[in-house]
């Protein structure tokens, strides 16, 4: 249903010119500036935009829970209770209280990790309500169980459950049912799925959906996602720089926004639907908070700018019926569709020959296979000790990469997608199986052959904040191992190299960076720094472990451009490790991909046979559950349902194939028996699956 | 110039941390050039017991009528000497004992970690005091030495934990990737990061020599080496200083020596905190 905004009209929440800074050591932090907007009764609206643009501080504003650093210079909050309309802003303690939770209640981010550890979710819940004025135990008993219903929950076992018991998406919708205890007409959801896995995540969407028919509330969700806005809002605004820049309904803004940031923004996400698409990464970053550009703040950052730009900042107008823009050249982006955002995406190839090390090289040696398999991994099983017990992370798995091409590993978390990429780069030795490098088997050959083999392949690590010692200063970090391994055969040379890294890299000035600690960049940045590292001992293989998903949108494309840059050019070959199969299919249209489960491989193949035409029940549903940036696609996307949702613990995986419990194609007798083996089903596509098996006349 | 600036700039930028530092190198001064100044007043004067303060006793008078100040000004040389020491031995023991137990792994691990326990266990005092029945603690090397060997073992569980931790952190990981080799590991990578741990650590180790030290001597339990600051307390007790009014300034001086001591050292560890911490660095 699409609501109008119609600010005469009844409205649950309203703000008015709200302005709100932080007070930090450099200046003034401009976090909200001058946002208004109003909330129909029922309505979803999501708040969208990259990290540091404001988006949770306007959420915290609206709730009244902004850190003591905080300050609401301006504007109003209103919020209509009944036939009185209450002024947020001017309450004190006592009907602050009564307003959160009972008017508005506020979901946030990573929240799942908010319980009380010791103590039992029906004394959580009794806790939150009393300290809301609801003392009536049947009666809070009866509402939540109500809801625990709503939610998926079995209300007796989650009640009597501690947190630990509860998986992440479980506690996520204990949070959301909790939410709605006392039924507030607003509820406040900031980042509900982050850190959440696909199936997990595609579970949580459904119950905000399932609960928004049945109950009648307001949603504000903010959400650096754009395809969970796609699928949950009425309405986006997109916030940039602390500031609305755009605001309509969901269907207008993802088919023709008006405003190239959010183009920008939605151009930035692949999708699992048709062809692959070129994505568009926006240049540079966005502003300090503190001295923000002149005029429009997204001038710096976009194709359109025009000296007026510069000079005025562009008032967020009503341009059409529900629709307003900050832009002064929105007419162009609507008539182009914001095309202009991508050419100037264009990037420059690389052109920089990073020299080998001195020390013999493996890859000048005919492979002994007399293929150009660069690495293998052959019936590879992994087990670690938990506690006393063994668990099996990685069984039977087998995986082949050649030269210059890119295999992606996809699974949820707990898969041993990691455990495969440490294995693979030699920073775990398997327990049982092989891997060879160029025909070598790695653990059982001479030191030097491991150590050649070693360097060629290079890892990049998920974490940018992780990833780099903070204690070195860039310089450091991509000098040593040049001057290490005999690359540069002084400072001199090693800085000379180190700075043409940072080209390569698109760090540029490179000067601006050599003498940097890696705290004073940024997370883009600082994964730049990583793939640096990486090349300066001139790897033939990469292992990238969700080595952009912790990165803003625009970011992420910019640093997988960059990535299949240097495939193209320097022929590295990866294996890539992601969650997300929109991501696989953009980066990996060439290559294969690689599904897990509970530590086998059960489906691989040619990423448009993965994507378009998958085979395996786990793969179907994964792709069935991923929400796309498309109200439309991914609203009338048909939906798998699974017989569980809880993933098995690696501690007790079930016998057969591990995926039974939740197949919907289980055959019992079957698939609980015998474990499937990887069948050639045509293609090139390979399938661990009883059914599939069957019903291609292969067993 | 600049530089000169900067570290000016580092180490002023923590106000509370350079007074610590002002303070530290006043009582370092104080007792190691001092004593070349100030002479050692041993003149019993009869008619000057327990004096106040005053131009020509700037902190009265002991028991004896003799000068408190040129007492403070000779007694703190072993004092501080025993801390340093101390501190620098059980630091040292404690790093690489704790980074061999993680490193290592396996029995030296376990063997190390065993010591550890046996000596936690130990009550300190009693057994120095024993000790010192035993062997004459008139050197004070070897009385740093002695508390250092009892001090190690919670500064090595620390350290063993902390290089556990690290080794697994992706920047370690990707150093071996890029076979940097375990030197530069264990030099670069890992111990930069533990620095500032350790070097506050070592200021916490010397704050617990001195009471333990001080305390020995304070007890008659250490032979009298005539001057050391435990050693005034230790007289001006016997004495019944802390009878009278007018003896305050002989017992409180030491005290307040010690407790000044103390003080500069534990605010100094704020300055190195940010000095070793680059995240917590306001200038580049």
């Amino acid at each position: 249903m699409m609501r109008t905004s119609d600010t005469n009209g009844l409205f649950t929440l309203k703000v008015d010119n709200l302005w709100v800074t932080y007070q930090a050591e450099r200046g003034k932090v401009q976090a909200v500036r001058d946002v208004s907007f109003a909330l129909s009764p029922g309505e979803t609206l999501a708040f969208i935009g990259e990290s540091g643009c404001g988006k949770t501080t306007l959420g915290l504003s609206l709730i009244r829970l902004l850190p003591a650093t905080a300050r609401v210079q301006e504007g109003h909050i209103l919020f209509r209770r009944g036939t009185e309309i209450v002024d947020i802003l001017s309450l004190d303690d006592r009907e602050l209280r009564a307003y959160r939770w009972r008017d508005c209640a506020m979901i946030f981010q990573g929240a799942q990790n908010a319980f009380n550890p010791v103590l039992r979710i029906w004394d959580q819940v009794l806790d939150t309500a009393r300290a809301h004025g609801v003392s009536d135990r049947r009666f809070i008993r009866q509402r939540i169980t109500e809801l625990f219903e709503l939610v998926q929950l079995e209300p007796d076992r989650v009640l009597r459950a501690y947190p630990h018991q509860l998986s992440g998406g479980m506690r996520q919708r204990v949070l959301i049912a909790l939410g709605l205890l006392l039924h507030p007409p607003l509820v406040i959801l900031d980042e509900p799925t982050t850190a959440l896995d696909i199936l997990t995540q595609r579970s949580v969407i459904d119950v905000l959906r399932d609960l928004k028919k049945r109950l009648d509330f307001s949603l504000i969700l903010i959400s650096h996602d754009l395809s969970l806005a796609a699928e949950l809002a009425d309405r986006v605004a997109t916030m940039y720089a602390g500031a609305l820049v755009e605001l309509g309904s969901v269907w207008d803004i993802y088919k023709r926004p008006y405003h190239p940031y959010t183009a920008g923004l939605i151009r930035a996400v692949p999708t699992i639907r048709g062809e692959r698409k070129e994505l568009i990464s926006i240049p540079g970053s966005p502003p300090d908070l503190i001295a923000l550009p002149s005029g429009c703040a997204f001038h710096p950052r976009c194709p359109y700018a025009s000296e007026r730009c510069r000079k005025e900042q562009p008032p967020l107008q009503v341009v059409e019926a529900g629709r307003q823009v900050a832009c002064w050249h929105w007419e162009e982006v609507a008539e182009d569709n914001g095309i202009r955002m991508k050419m100037d995406s264009a990037q420059p190839g690389t052109t920089f020959a990073i020299p080998a090390p001195r020390e013999h090289s493996l890859s000048a040696q005919a492979p002994i296979n007399g293929q150009d398999v660069i690495l293998e991994l052959k019936r590879v099983e992994r087990t670690f000790k938990v506690g006393r017990r063994m668990v099996r992370v990685l069984d039977d798995v087998s995986l082949q990469v050649h030269e210059g091409e890119v295999l992606c590993l996809v699974g949820e978390s707990g898969c041993g997608k990691t455990t495969t990429g440490k294995i693979a780069a030699g920073l775990l030795p398997p327990t049982s199986g092989e891997i060879r490098f160029r025909g070598h088997n790695v653990w059982n050959s001479d030191k030097e052959t491991f150590r050649t083999y070693r360097r060629a392949v290079q890892i990049i690590h998920q974490d940018p904040y992780a990833s780099l010692n903070p204690t070195q200063r860039v310089s450091t970090i991509l000098t040593a191992p040049l001057l290490r391994h005999g690359v540069a055969r002084n400072r001199r040379e090693a800085k000379d190299l180190a700075m043409e890294l940072l080209r390569t890299v698109d760090l540029t000035p490179p000067e601006d960076f050599y003498n940097k600690y890696p705290h004073q960049l940024s997370g883009g940045q600082r994964q730049r720094v990583s793939v640096a590292r990486a090349l300066t001992v001139h790897p033939e293989f990469l292992v990238a472990d969700e080595a952009v998903s912790m990165l803003d949108v625009s970011i992420r494309v910019s640093l997988l451009q960059l990535l299949e840059r240097l495939r193209r050019d320097l022929g590295v070959a990866y294996l890539f490790i992601t969650h997300d199969l929109a991501v696989a299919k953009y980066f990996a249209w060439e290559g294969r991909i690689a599904v897990m489960y509970l530590g086998r491989v059960v489906e691989s193949g040619p990423t448009p046979q993965i994507i378009h035409n998958p085979q395996h029940p786990y793969t179907q549903a994964l792709l069935s559950a991923l929400p796309e940036a498309d109200p439309e696609a991914t609203r009338s996307k048909e939906r798998i349902q699974l017989r569980s949702l809880d993933v098995p613990s690696l501690l007790n995986v079930p016998t057969g194939c591990a995926f039974h419990p939740r197949c919907p194609l289980y055959e019992a007798g079957v698939c609980d028996k015998e474990v499937p083996h990887l069948v050639d089903v045509g293609d090139g596509v390979q399938v661990a699956c009883h059914v599939v098996a069957r019903e291609r006349g292969i067993a | 110039m600049t530089t000169l600036r900067s570290t000016w700039r580092m180490l002023t930028m923590n106000k509370v941390g350079f007074l610590g530092l002002l303070g530290v190198l006043f009582f370092v001064l104080m007792s190691f050039v001092g004593p070349y100044i100030v002479p050692l007043d041993t003149q019993t004067k009869v008619d000057k017991i327990y004096q106040p303060p005053s131009r020509e006793f700037w902190l009265g008078t002991d028991s004896e009528g003799r000068d408190i100040f040129s007492q403070i000004v000779h007694g703190g040389k072993e004092v501080l000497m025993v801390a340093f020491l101390a501190g620098i031995m059980s630091t040292g023991i404690a790093v690489t004992l704790g980074a061999l137990s993680a490193l290592a792994g396996g029995w030296i691990d376990a063997a190390i970690m065993g010591l550890a326990d046996i000596v936690l266990t130990i009550p300190h005092f009693p057994l120095l005091a024993v000790l010192a029945g035993l062997i004459k603690l008139e050197n004070y090397v070897l009385l740093a030495f002695i508390l250092a060997v009892l001090a190690w073992p919670s500064l090595a569980r620390a350290i063993r934990a902390q290089v556990l931790s690290l080794r697994e952190r992706d920047f370690v990981e990707a150093a071996r990737a890029l076979d940097l080799g375990t030197r530069h590991i264990i030099l670069r990578e890992i111990l930069p990061n533990m620095i500032s741990y350790i070097v506050i650590n070592l200021i916490f180790a010397m704050t617990s020599a001195i009471y333990a030290q001080v305390g020995l001597v304070f007890l008659g339990l250490v032979p009298f080496s005539g001057k050391n600051w435990g050693v005034m307390l230790s007289l001006a007790w016997t004495r019944g200083a802390i009878f009278y009014k007018n003896s305050l300034w002989y017992i409180m001086s030491p005290v307040a020596a010690i407790a000044l001591f103390q003080l500069s050292l534990v605010s100094l560890t704020r300055l190195l905190e940010e000095i070793f911490n680059p995240r917590l660095r306001t200038t580049v």
